[in-house]
């Protein structure tokens, strides 16, 4: 026999998923699916519509299979006008319930969100929040920039001479074992920058 | 007995009637955009808030009513959402979500939240939705919305979920995975679960609907009125 159906991706198992998904409103299937389930079952009804046309048609399609596709149309509309009947919405009184809504709100205050910026007021927040003598200036020659990375250099330079200074401490206490050596290595540690300048100075010192 | 209404319009869209509010307040011109109504609320504008309550509370309040199946306490819990929209607007972030997918994922939680804490028996046991909301009329139709009910108290509140989202508040299928904060394609298997449950839970009722309309019967029903 003949499976004319070859040329549909459609078929009675997928129509029945589709149908558990989205019930038998096609409208509400993506549109790609809509055609081909439409066109499966204009193909199915074609055929067995008792016309008689197609008679190659009407082998491929057994009456089994068109009363299988009835059926599942069937229940699928079903369960959807059951889905309709159940639990009508009730008339509300739309006006006293917002009524209720607004007093209770407005005897309310709103969290206080400072931190919370949206939709454009993010921009002009941020150009808010920026000190006046920056606003428009390229991030790298600001002011605001400039100040900082001055803090971070002196900062840093600080650390290395302490660092440096003890490492030259270190050193002369281990060359000289001497408390007034070190005391001295210590200060000129830190006026020349813990460089050879440290190490001279013990020598200088030692002798 | 009375049939349920075939769906005539099977190929039409159905658009949920709750849908139809919105941009209703964008209409009354105060505001030109959502985003700028969101904008106003946040800086505490009341009037930016009334506006966003009005364009969402009918959606909060159904989204409530379906999955609480409770008119009041849909109503509680949609006054819980909104005066909590009004102390957390500032929290809201547009980058991460639409305001509308933000608020129904809050719905959606506080609902879930409310679910499990109610134990089975704070319903009453005589309580039918049905006659709640006063407008099934046959008996046949309230028979098929009682049995409705008992089908999607069994499903886990997950697939619910993921039913009421997208079969009664009309969200697209990527909206649903937004606010349950999970894939599409997750989304596809709890509503393909969900429903199969149904089908199989309601399956005699349908065989009785199916009977009861069957080309004989009608010609019978036909032969009757003549």
């Amino acid at each position: 026999m003949t499976n004319n159906l070859d040329h549909l991706t459609m078929d009675e198992k997928k129509l029945e998923e589709l149908l558990d998904i989205y019930g038998a409103n096609l409208s509400k299937m993506p549109e790609p699916l809509v055609k081909e389930v439409k066109d499966f079952l204009r193909y199915c009804s074609d055929d067995l519509d008792g016309s008689g046309q197609n008679e190659q048609r009407l082998s491929a399609i057994s009456i089994s299979m068109k009363e299988k596709i009835a059926e599942l149309m069937e229940k699928a509309e079903f369960v959807d006008q059951a889905l309709d009947h159940h639990n009508p919405l009730p008339n509300w009184d739309m006006k006293t319930l917002e009524e209720k809504i607004f007093a209770k709100a407005f005897a309310s205050k709103q969290e206080s969100t400072a931190d919370v910026i949206s939709f454009d007021d993010r921009k002009t927040s941020i150009k808010k929040n920026k000190r006046p003598s920056i606003v428009g200036k390229p991030s790298g020659n600001n002011e605001f920039f400039t100040m900082k990375s001055t803090g971070l250099i002196a900062a840093s330079l600080l650390a290395g001479l302490l660092i440096g200074s003890l490492g030259g401490l270190d050193h002369v206490f281990y060359e000289e074992g001497s408390t007034l050596i070190a005391s001295n290595s210590l200060m000129d540690d830190v006026l020349y920058l813990g460089t050879e300048y440290s190490l001279e100075t013990a020598e200088f010192l030692k002798n | 007995m009375q049939s349920v209404k075939r769906n005539e319009k099977i190929d039409g869209v159905r658009t949920p009637s709750i849908l139809t509010n919105k941009s209703q307040a964008m209409q009354s011109g105060v505001f030109k955009t959502e985003q700028d109504m969101i904008i106003h609320a946040q800086k505490g504008d009341q009037k930016a808030f009334k506006e966003l309550v009005q364009q969402h509370l009918p959606n909060v309040l159904a989204l409530g009513f379906r999955m609480l199946g409770n008119s009041t306490e849909a109503e509680d819990m949609a006054q819980d959402v909104m005066l909590g929209l009004w102390q957390n607007v500032r929290k809201y972030d547009p980058e991460r979500a639409k305001f509308s997918t933000w608020l129904y994922r809050i719905t959606a939680n506080r609902c879930l939240d409310r679910l499990r804490k109610k134990t089975p028996d704070q319903l009453p046991e005589d309580y039918d939705p049905a006659i709640e909301a006063e407008q099934v009329e046959t008996i046949y139709n309230k028979q098929l919305s009682k049995s409705m009910d008992t089908a999607l108290k069994t499903l886990p509140e997950r697939q619910y979920l993921a039913l009421v989202l997208f079969h009664y508040q009309g969200h697209k299928m990527t909206e649903v995975a937004e606010i349950m904060e999970c894939s599409s394609e997750a989304v596809e298997s709890l509503l393909a679960r969900a429903r199969r449950t149904l089908k199989q839970k309601l399956g005699p009722l349908w065989q009785e609907f199916k009977d009861n309309n069957s080309p004989q019967q009608l010609e019978e029903k036909e032969g009757e009125i003549r």
